[in-house]
């Protein structure tokens, strides 16, 4: 998938990401090619600033810790995240709803 | 750092293209070293990591952007904090008897006004700066463009009427100097201030400024 069709959901797919649960950024980025089976073509230096962002913005909590014996930051999603993800999710069904049925096109929406 | 290491080249080729808090910049570029070293050992390959986390070119504008709005945001909480802080401290230090001897003269009182009105004011627009860095897509070079030039009208208007008002009253303001070491104190703590808002004033609008971001 190209890079510049997922840069604007971005924000979206890391808190859906973190929904299950903390993690540090490269388990974000393998969370994200995982979620994706491989299709997720982004640079991943894109993620770690994004992260830094959506915590400015109060949707994620941010700290560092030792993992594995190793010093790494870990996200974890706040109560707004919650809030912003869900309203990400129904923004989107709504998006993929409309734009589907005229992209499906009037022989495919007749079958 | 050996010169071989293509994670170590890498993250110390983004660090040359950041500007910004140092704190935070520190912060970025440790949690960027250690989430290439995870992706070098997953790959087994450090420059498989290195190339999958895209180029310094491509990669920095992000980074800067979140250290530029850091800088915005930390230059309008300096100065809705120090701003009311000024005028609070001067109106307890002249309720508790620390003042000049007698009436001002009329245009001491007039800039004392113009002072009064000038803090509030970027009192309240820092707040609003303050509220707007929380925003996810606000846009950080503006924020610290806003912020800069803000302080620096703020620190001129509070600072150039404050030299003002002392030289119109110089005489009292000595005698009150020579009785009372606290309004000495509370002079220099108070150009202190000033400094302050005008070095983070200055870090905020060389980030907005910046051509090559």
């Amino acid at each position: 998938m190209r890079p510049d069709a997922v840069r604007g959901h971005l924000d979206g797919l890391i808190l859906a990401v973190l929904e299950a649960g903390p993690r540090h950024g490269y388990a974000v980025i393998e969370g994200l090619q995982a979620g994706s089976g491989g299709a997720l073509d982004l640079p991943t230096g894109t993620v770690y600033p994004a992260l830094r962002r959506l915590e400015r913005a109060g949707w994620l909590s941010g700290a560092w810790s030792t993992v594995g014996g190793r010093e790494r930051r870990t996200y974890t999603l706040t109560r707004a995240g919650r809030h912003a993800l869900s309203v990400q999710r129904t923004e989107w069904g709504e998006f993929s709803r409309v734009v589907g049925g005229i992209l499906r096109g009037p022989e495919e929406q007749a079958t | 750092m050996t010169d071989a290491d293509p994670v170590d080249l890498h993250v110390a080729a983004l660090a040359r293209a950041l500007r910004g808090p140092a704190r935070l910049r520190r912060s970025m570029l440790a949690e960027t070293r250690a989430g290439l070293r995870d992706a070098a050992a997953a790959h087994r390959d450090a420059a498989a990591a290195v190339a999958e986390f895209g180029s310094v070119a491509e990669i920095a504008p992000a980074y800067q952007a979140e250290l530029t709005a850091a800088q915005g945001r930390r230059t309008a909480l300096l100065l809705a904090v120090l701003f009311p802080a000024l005028v609070l401290g001067w109106d307890l230090l002249w309720s508790s008897g620390v003042a000049w001897t007698g009436p001002a003269p009329a245009v001491v009182r007039l800039l004392a006004g113009v002072q009064d009105a000038a803090s509030w004011g970027v009192t309240a627009l820092a707040v609003v700066l303050l509220v707007l860095t929380l925003r996810r897509r606000a846009d950080e070079r503006r924020l610290a463009l806003a912020a800069g030039g803000l302080g620096a009208l703020g620190a001129v208007l509070c600072g150039g009427t404050a030299v003002a008002m002392n030289l119109a009253n110089l005489r009292r303001t000595t005698e009150m100097l020579a009785a009372d070491p606290l309004a000495g104190l509370a002079v220099v703590l108070s150009a202190l201030a000033l400094v302050l808002v005008l070095v983070s004033t200055a870090r905020a609008l060389r980030l907005a400024v910046r051509p090559d971001h």
